[in-house]
Formats: C-alpha cells, structure tokens, sequence
C-alpha cells in the first residue's frame, strides 16, 4: 500500500452508510497513550522522538489491525501529501506540522490510524461511518490492550493515563461525532441547540459561511472531561445528547417538509443544478451545495443520486485532493476551475 | 465580484478557511488564510482552544512565586515554563506537580481522580481500590439526589469490601 493508493480508495467511513447516516455522518473514537519513563513529545530531543517513533512502530508492526497498513513519517512527506492526509482527518494538523520523529500508520480500510509523536507518544483513532461510538470504543480498545502487551504506558492508577497536556489525562478518551444540522439551520433554532449542547459540558465545532449560515451545515461534537468518569459513562453521556440533537433535526425536517416543502425542494434542485454545472466553484459553496444535497437524499427529495459519491465529494473536493487527483499543484483558482470539472464528471457520473 | 474578506490575522491574503468555535460558552470566529490557519493549527483535532483554556486557569501566579521555580528532576520542565507552553514534559511531571496540577483538573474535569480503563496488569492489583472508588462516587451522587434506598445499599457494599470478612452492614 502507497500513500498514492489512497487517492483513489474510499474510506469505509465515506460510504455514509451505519445506523442514523442521514444525520450522524461519522463516529470517532481517539485514545492518547505515552510511554512510561519517557519525555513527551514537545520536550524530547531529536534523539529520543526517534527512539520513542521506532519502539512504538516495531510494536504497532504485527498488531493485526494494522496488517498490510501504511506507515508514513512526517519528515519523508511533501506539505501536499500532509494536507492531504489531514483533509481524510487520518492525521492532525499538529502531526502535519511536526517533522522527523513523527509519523503514522494508516490500517488498510483507513478506518483506523496511529499517530506517533504527535502531542502525545500514541494517539490512535476508529473512525467510523453513521452512528457507531460504541464500535469505534470497542475497536480502539482491543487496539489499546494489544499495544499495552508490548509497550509500558505511563499511567498511574489516580490519574489514570498520564497526557501531555491534562485536559487529556485520565481515560485520554476523545470521543466525537460529526452531525448534519441543516435543517434545524434553516429554521433557525441551530443557536439554541448549540447553546443546549454547551451547557451539558460537551464541544461543538462547525465550520462556517456567509452571515450567519454555517459552512456546510456540519458540527462535531464531542467530550472535554477525560478524568473522573469512565469510558463507558462518558459514550453514553455523549449518545444521549446526540440522540437529543438528532430528535431536534428529524422534526425540524419533518417540519420544513409540511410547511416549507415548496423551499426545501427549490433549494435541493438549484444545489444539484450548481453542483453538476458550474465550470468555477469555490469549496465553500461546494460543500454548502453538498449538504443541501446531502439533505435531499437523507429526505428522498432527489431520486437518482448515489449518496456513496455525494459523501466522498465532500472530502475529494477539498484542496489537497483536487491537487492529488489531478497530480500537481494548483492555486486557488485553478483549483476552483478543476472543482467544478471534478464535480460535473462525479454527479454525471452516479 | 464583491472583494474578498481578507485573513483576520495577517489582513493580507483572502481569507479561505472560516472557523467557529464554542467552547466554555465562549463563540469564537475566525476568517483566516490558508497559511495562518495552518499556523494556528486549525483543523478537526485542533488544540489551541485547550491552551487557551489552560493559559485562563494557570496565569494567576506570577512568574516570581515559588512554585513558578518547581522543576522535575526527569524532564527539567519548570512549573513557569509549564505555564506558558500548556504541556507538560513528562510522566513523572505529574508528581511533580500534583499540588499545582490539582486545581487545574479540578476546574477542567471537576474531577481528580480517574475512572475507568486501565492497562490490565495494574487492573488486577487495584480493583477493590477503583470498585471502592465508584461505589464512592456513586454514594456521593445517590446522597445528592435524595435516593437514600440506594445510598443504604452502597454504604453495605463499600463496607463489605472494606472489611471483607466483617458482617454487611445492617445484615443481622
């Protein structure tokens, strides 16, 4: 397997199949692990990240989840080929950013990844289509018991998981999902949601456009506390409110469609005319015509597209995925000419 | 064609990446560059929002202040230079700095004591400890929200594995 390779594969997490896929786009589950007796990452030396980076790859070697993987190191890679790998959200702009002593390894499904030497010694993650956080939890955790058969953690049985920074000491858990809101944006009770979510102690993340409107109608949510509550207890905490959140947009869908069908339709349409048209399109108004698209085909507004190739276009026509595809760089406005044409030849396509 | 919003931080180059984010109740925008997003390490895993929260925590000592000058004797890191990076240097600066860290994790987590998974040599060893832990905790809740049939349970079984051999509690 060749980072290449990956151009042209899909994720199993951007098939948008699982359970709730209309609205849970993906599961995550992260866990962050150091080795005992030795510095973190952003006081190490040279000498010791290549160390640390060494004994973790040759124990992460023979884990069967990671059989037939990809390992790349940082200081091997082009900025290109990071950005790349980070749009796929298989590393973090931190790793992206770190140079020799770091590195990943990639399983062959690209579900599962392994960052060495990022903010900590070991962050590995599941990541997983529709609404799946107790699978990605169970994954991630035989990952884990197999590592700790052949590296020493840093733990001690107060603090549980020692981190380099303490907002992830403890269980060094991140649990996170990423869910589809537009229509609980359309009839403008986001705000409020989002207020809700806050106040039960979880993150949310969007991205956002014009105005007020948020950039693709996509927020993550996840825990901040990782000590003093288990694992168990903290996936099912977050589930609850997804599900809360997830009540709230099924309504508020239900509820464009009664009164405000003649809009919804309107707005799927002229999304899908955009999209298979337009011959120069930014990534912004891609993705806010793909989750309009999305919708769509989460209601059965639109009939005969492939949700599989709708999904993979929020991720491919990214950036550094455009300028893979097409195998060179690109600026800014190439890449929204080369957009468009991706687009036009995906959405014909189905 | 409306001219583009340049980045908010070098107000040079148009700004590409638009990002918001909530955390602690606080709505944060930003409409940056290409560039100074990467700079600023914007992305899912993104971390500077902890730094920031951890910046708020810790400023309060002043960089004279004798636990400023507290040093692990493992990694060299200074309790000052902590506070200025956000990360620690190494396991063993959890030691260290316990009395220091404490409050931090009390107003991170509002907790200072793990629960949960742990690498499974240690797990035999320290079971009755962490049972006896979330018995704890759970008593505490049950006592705050008045089950106070719940609460009689718990105070059996965490004095059963107190003293395994003792008589349960009100058991006669």
């Amino acid at each position: 397997m060749k980072l290449d390779d990956l151009v042209t594969s899909s994720h199993s997490w951007m098939q948008g199949n699982g359970p709730e896929s209309d609205i849970v786009f993906s599961s995550r589950v992260r866990l962050a692990r150091n080795l005992a007796d030795n510095i973190f990452p952003n006081r190490a030396t040279p000498n010791e990240k290549a160390q640390v980076l060494e004994r973790i790859l040759a124990a992460v070697k023979d884990l069967e989840h990671f059989k037939d993987g990809l390992t790349l190191k940082m200081d091997e890679l082009e900025e290109l080929d990071k950005q790349f790998l980070a749009e796929r959200y298989l590393i973090s702009r931190e790793l992206a950013g770190g140079g020799a002593g770091s590195a990943v390894v990639i399983s062959p499904d690209q579900s599962m990844s392994l960052m060495i030497n990022e903010e900590d010694h070991i962050r590995f993650q599941v990541l997983l289509s529709g609404f799946r956080l107790r699978e990605c939890f169970a994954i991630a955790s035989q990952i884990d018991e197999q590592l700790e058969t052949r590296l020493e953690y840093a733990y001690s049985p107060r603090l549980g998981y020692l981190s380099a920074c303490p907002t992830n000491v403890g269980t060094g858990i991140r649990i996170s999902a990423m869910l589809h809101l537009p229509a609980l944006i359309l009839l403008r009770q986001i705000e409020q949601v989002l207020q809700a979510i806050i106040k039960l102690g979880l993150a949310v993340r969007g991205l956002y456009g014009e105005g007020t409107e948020w950039f693709g109608n996509l927020f993550q949510i996840s825990n901040q506390v990782t000590l003093g509550r288990s694992e168990e207890e903290l996936i099912a905490s977050i589930e609850k409110v997804i599900r809360q959140v997830m009540h709230s947009e099924k309504a508020a869908r239900t509820s464009l469609l009664k009164t405000k069908s003649a809009v919804l339709y309107d707005k799927v349409g002229r999304a899908a005319g955009i999209l298979g048209n337009a011959h120069i399109i930014t990534s912004r108004e891609t993705i806010d015509h793909l989750s309009t698209l999305r919708m769509g085909i989460d209601m059965s507004l639109v009939g005969d597209l492939d949700r599989q190739a709708v999904n993979e276009l929020f991720i491919l026509t990214q950036p550094a995925h455009l300028q893979k595809i097409y195998g060179k760089t690109l600026d800014a406005s190439v890449r929204d000419v080369e957009r468009g044409t991706l687009l036009r030849q995906r959405l014909l396509e189905k | 064609m409306a001219k583009p919003r340049l980045c908010d931080v070098c107000h040079e180059h148009p700004a590409t990446v638009h990002y918001t984010e909530i955390v602690n109740n606080k709505l944060t925008k930003f409409n940056l560059c290409e560039n100074c997003a990467r700079e600023k390490g914007l992305g899912v895993a993104s971390h500077f929002s902890v730094a920031e929260i951890l910046k708020g925590l810790t400023e309060a000592t002043p960089e004279e202040a004798p636990e400023a000058q507290l040093t692990c004797d493992f990694c060299g890191l200074s309790f000052g230079r902590f506070k200025k990076v956000g990360r620690l240097g190494c396991p063993h600066c959890y030691e260290t700095f316990y009395e220091q860290l404490e409050p931090i994790l009390s107003d991170v987590h509002k907790n200072t004591e793990h629960v949960g998974k742990s690498p499974s040599a240690g797990a035999m060893i320290d079971t009755t400890t962490k049972r006896l832990g979330e018995l704890n905790r759970e008593l505490k809740h049950a006592v705050e929200n008045e089950e106070y049939e719940r609460a009689a349970q718990l105070r059996d079984e965490i004095k059963q594995l107190e003293h395994p051999q003792g008589p349960a509690g009100n058991e006669t």
